[in-house]
């Protein structure tokens, strides 16, 4: 595993980092959306939707 | 966070990837031709596979979308279409990267790559419509038209793509694992199941995503309605 | 007075004569529409003179690029058609739409009695003819500018640039009418429109050229690239009517 190493290399771990960084995304996302809804719940005083 | 309890399919998808790792760099024949850097199609060409499913995924929910007008489908079409999106961009990425040491270019408007790259920009018109349409039920009925229409097109596009590039076969012969070595075929299995269970696990954490995004919408609404209602009286 | 024909027809096995009646009153109804769009465009000349220039100076500018003075138009000319007949179609599918808004026209036509599907077909019709009378147009001017016996492959050609406009125009009628609704439409609708239309830009540069040259454009590959060329526009035209009444709906 020698010539072209690099290569491999490179494909390989850009996989992860797309993948990462997709979930990552995902993640900042879901904490906002929860934010966001925490903070209207308690504006409207209420549950919230089922 | 993302939801703890779920740890299932994180855990296959781990486990998967890290025994088709072992495959790819282990147990599969080294390629006569190309050598080592053939290995990248364990990891390219399953994504393209189930890329393809993630856009059938879509279109059989823009389908249902249209017909039922069920919220859940909608955001099914939409997580789908994104996933599918972030395996479209694995295969354009990985695909250049393997070609360069192999056909001295990154870029050789070859059949298969020319197609997901079309693929790419018709789903990312998906996008971009969803982005550019303030009502949201309209977001969700365009982008289940183009979640039909653009699927049709795949495999359209396909046939014309490969006759305009005259029927040239790819160096290696790849698509189906028929013609490949016993090893070769196994790894290729490996990571295309390896690609499922990674496809189920961002959809089982993409989905509860849109219906929280669907619930916000609601309680932004609900809010708006109260703050009139008390501007009215 | 008549009485309304059963939809299905129980003694015979042949299609059904209230069927084929339903057939043809959509017809008339999308000629209507499409009458309409053509009338209008008739009194405002708003649409087919700006495409008609706008076709003209890319050609112009392309020329520029490849100097056709010294080049055969014949192998690169095709693409350059294309790029004019399909940036200029751009402009129609935005227009057809654009001219529902005032007055809030869409609203009356969706309270007429009409299938948006028809409505669809009337708009495709109208769109079709007004890119087919601009290429109409244009192409024996390009023959005049860049030297080629137009004559000699006119009828191959018609039917070359005939059902490719149809094909372009089956998605663009659709894209349209969803790029009207949301925001940067103008943008959006190239983008949906040329990534869906590939195969049938790269069919009709091929079949273009093969018309050109004087070669059979129905038999070999180019009779392959019309076969696919057909199917594209049956697929989506079919695909388009079935969706059109969702993306129109307020």
């Amino acid at each position: 595993m020698e010539q072209h190493f690099p290569f491999l290399f490179w494909a390989y771990n850009i996989i992860w980092f797309l993948i990462c960084g997709y979930l990552l995304t995902l993640g900042f996302r879901q904490r906002r959306v929860e934010r966001e809804v925490a903070r209207l719940k308690r504006t409207l005083g209420m549950g919230g939707p089922a | 966070m993302l939801d703890a309890s779920r740890f299932g399919l994180p855990v296959l998808t781990t486990v998967l990837a890290v025994i088709t790792l072992y495959m790819t760099f282990f147990y599969a024949a080294r390629e006569k031709v190309m050598g080592d850097v053939q290995r990248i199609f364990y990891f390219h060409a399953p994504a393209g596979l189930i890329c393809f499913l993630a856009f059938f995924v879509t279109f059989v929910a823009s389908i249902a979308y249209l017909v039922t007008r069920k919220k859940k489908w909608d955001i099914i079409g939409q997580a789908s279409t994104e996933i599918g999106l972030v395996l479209t961009s694995i295969v354009l990425v990985t695909g250049p990267i393997w070609a360069r040491p192999v056909w001295g270019t990154y870029w050789t408007w070859e059949a298969r790559l020319t197609t997901t790259m079309i693929l790419w920009l018709i789903y990312m018109g998906y996008m971009l419509v969803r982005r550019y349409t303030d009502d949201p039920d309209q977001q969700a009925r365009f982008a289940a038209v183009i979640g039909v229409i653009g699927f049709l097109d795949v495999p359209i596009v396909y046939w014309s793509v490969s006759w305009w590039r005259g029927h040239h076969p790819l160096v290696l012969k790849v698509s189906g694992g028929e013609g490949l070595e016993p090893t070769m075929r196994a790894t290729f299995m490996m990571g295309i199941l390896t690609y499922l269970a990674l496809y189920a696990c961002l959809m089982s954490m993409r989905v509860p995503l849109g219906r929280a995004e669907e619930d916000l919408r609601w309680l932004r609404q609900r809010a708006s309605e109260k703050t009139s209602r008390k501007v009215g009286s | 007075m008549n009485a309304r024909a059963p939809a299905v027809s129980i003694e015979s096995g042949a299609v059904p004569v209230g069927a084929l009646r339903a057939l043809r009153r959509e017809a008339a109804k999308a000629l209507l529409v499409c009458r309409k769009d053509l009338a209008i465009e008739w009194r405002s000349l708003d649409n087919v003179p700006a495409m008609f220039f706008f076709s003209l100076l890319l050609l112009v500018i392309f020329n520029f690029g490849f100097d056709f003075a010294n080049a055969d138009f014949r192998t690169l000319g095709p693409a350059v058609l294309w790029v004019a007949f399909s940036f200029s179609g751009v402009l129609t599918f935005g227009h057809a739409f654009a001219i529902e808004r005032d007055g809030d026209c869409i609203s009356g036509l969706m309270l007429a009695p009409l299938d948006a599907g028809t409505v669809y077909l009337g708009k495709l019709l109208a769109n079709s003819i007004s890119i087919l009378i601009v290429e109409a147009t244009l192409l024996p001017l390009s023959a005049v500018l860049f030297d080629y016996d137009l004559a000699a492959v006119a009828a191959p050609l018609a039917l070359v640039v005939l059902v490719h406009t149809i094909g372009f125009a089956a998605n663009g009628t659709l894209f349209g009418a969803m790029a009207a609704r949301t925001r940067r439409g103008d943008v959006l609708l190239p983008i949906l429109l040329f990534s869906v239309s590939v195969p049938l830009m790269i069919s009709a540069v091929k079949t273009t050229a093969a018309a050109l040259t004087g070669e059979s454009i129905l038999a070999g590959s180019s009779g392959a690239w019309l076969m696919m060329a057909s199917i594209f526009d049956v697929v989506f035209i079919t695909a388009a009517y079935l969706t059109f009444e969702f993306v129109i709906e307020e």
